[in-house]
């Protein structure tokens, strides 16, 4: 269904601040759970989503995708948590848990997706702008 | 849609819970007298966590819940104290099984997740500010 | 291997109006009509406005979406809308300008 935002990186930037606000649910749970035993940290994959956001975006026009029923066009598989083996030190319960590193993953994808928001809103107005003929 | 939100929450009520616990088992270290004026030593509480299932959330967004215990297993410390009104037969009084380092670790602990997760929960709020913006 | 991701629209890809357009034309011949362009643009911003409609009872009533995504839907039916107002008034005015020319 063509849009009148298509052509301006409004879709992408989208995706990318959808991507974003579920992975900080899953991070806040992590935080949350820091000290339940037995827990084990989770994450969305982030690098699956980054390989497919750069093959959707040079592949372009040519590609027609599966179906999806989020209207971001976003597959549900990138939105699935996992748990993930992360680096850290080790616990008696063999856990992964790091207070730091959550906060840390917190805090880059918050400045990810503010970053994003903000130029999609800025883009947003831009094309108000045109629109209106007004600045 | 305000999950985040939610999830941290939980996670500041189980920690206040802790606290709360630590300090009663502070509060009451040299009780040796419950509350029917008999002779018995106060047990220290402790907290455990488990994770929860938030409602409406997708499963692998968990929150926390918290349960009280009585620590029945750790023997009360026995002090060799023959004139005290609570002492036995042998001279010795039974003071709780309460470790002030112990307590002060896991207070600092518990201290420390719930500064985390008021963290977590102003990111949240920023992003939902930041994203207001789009619409105006 | 099909992307996860929906492909991106560029302005001249099929799935974009004036590729659509253009590839219509092509396919019977003809130069696109304004007046096609007119209808495709109605059908778009009735198609935005239905998708931020629900979007917006899906959040409100405890549904998995995202704020952004509530929030993006709303905004792009807002500026099709508008867009589609500035272009009725470009035709009006467009319309009156002729009609007042001296013959």
């Amino acid at each position: 269904m063509p849009s009148i935002v298509d052509g301006t990186t409004i879709p992408l930037l989208e995706k990318i601040a959808v991507f974003g606000e579920r992975r900080n649910t899953v991070l806040a749970a992590n935080v949350a759970n820091i000290d339940t035993p037995n827990y084990h940290r989770r994450d969305l994959p982030v690098e699956d989503f980054e390989r497919a956001l750069r093959e959707a975006i040079h592949g372009g026009t040519a590609r027609n995708t599966q179906a999806s029923a989020d209207p971001a066009g976003l597959a549900p598989e990138l939105l699935q948590a996992r748990e993930v083996a992360s680096p850290s030190l080790t616990f008696q319960d063999n856990s992964n848990r790091s207070i730091e590193r959550e906060m840390m993953e917190m805090t880059k994808n918050l400045s990810m997706q503010s970053f994003a928001i903000t130029l999609l809103t800025t883009q947003m107005s831009m094309l108000q702008a045109a629109i209106r003929e007004q600045v | 849609m305000f999950t985040p939100i939610d999830v941290s929450t939980t996670a500041l009520i189980a920690e206040r819970q802790r606290m709360n616990t630590i300090a009663d088992n502070l509060a009451n270290v040299n009780t040796t007298r419950n509350a029917d004026g008999k002779a018995s030593a106060f047990q220290r509480r402790f907290v455990t966590f488990a994770a929860a299932h938030m409602e409406g959330a997708p499963s692998e967004m968990d929150g926390v819940t918290y349960e009280i215990h009585v620590d029945t297993t750790t023997p009360p410390r026995r002090v060799f104290q023959p004139g005290h009104p609570d002492a036995d037969k042998e001279g010795y009084v039974s003071f709780p099984n309460i470790d002030y380092m112990t307590e002060f670790v896991n207070a600092m602990d518990a201290s420390r997740a719930y500064q985390a997760n008021l963290v977590a929960i102003d990111m949240a709020k920023q992003i939902d500010n930041l994203s207001l913006k789009i619409l105006a | 291997m099909t992307s996860p991701i929906s492909a991106f629209n560029t302005p001249m890809s099929t799935n974009s109006l004036l590729g659509s357009l253009q590839g219509t034309s092509a396919a019977s011949g003809q130069t696109p009509m304004f007046a096609d362009m007119l209808l495709q643009q109605l059908g778009q911003v009735n198609a935005l406005d239905q998708s931020a409609q629900s979007a917006v009872e899906r959040s409100l009533s405890g549904g998995d979406v995202t704020q952004v995504e509530v929030l993006t839907e709303m905004k792009k039916a807002d500026l099709a809308l508008r867009m589609m107002i500035q272009v009725h008034n470009k035709i009006f005015d467009a319309y009156n300008e002729i009609k007042q020319m001296q013959m």
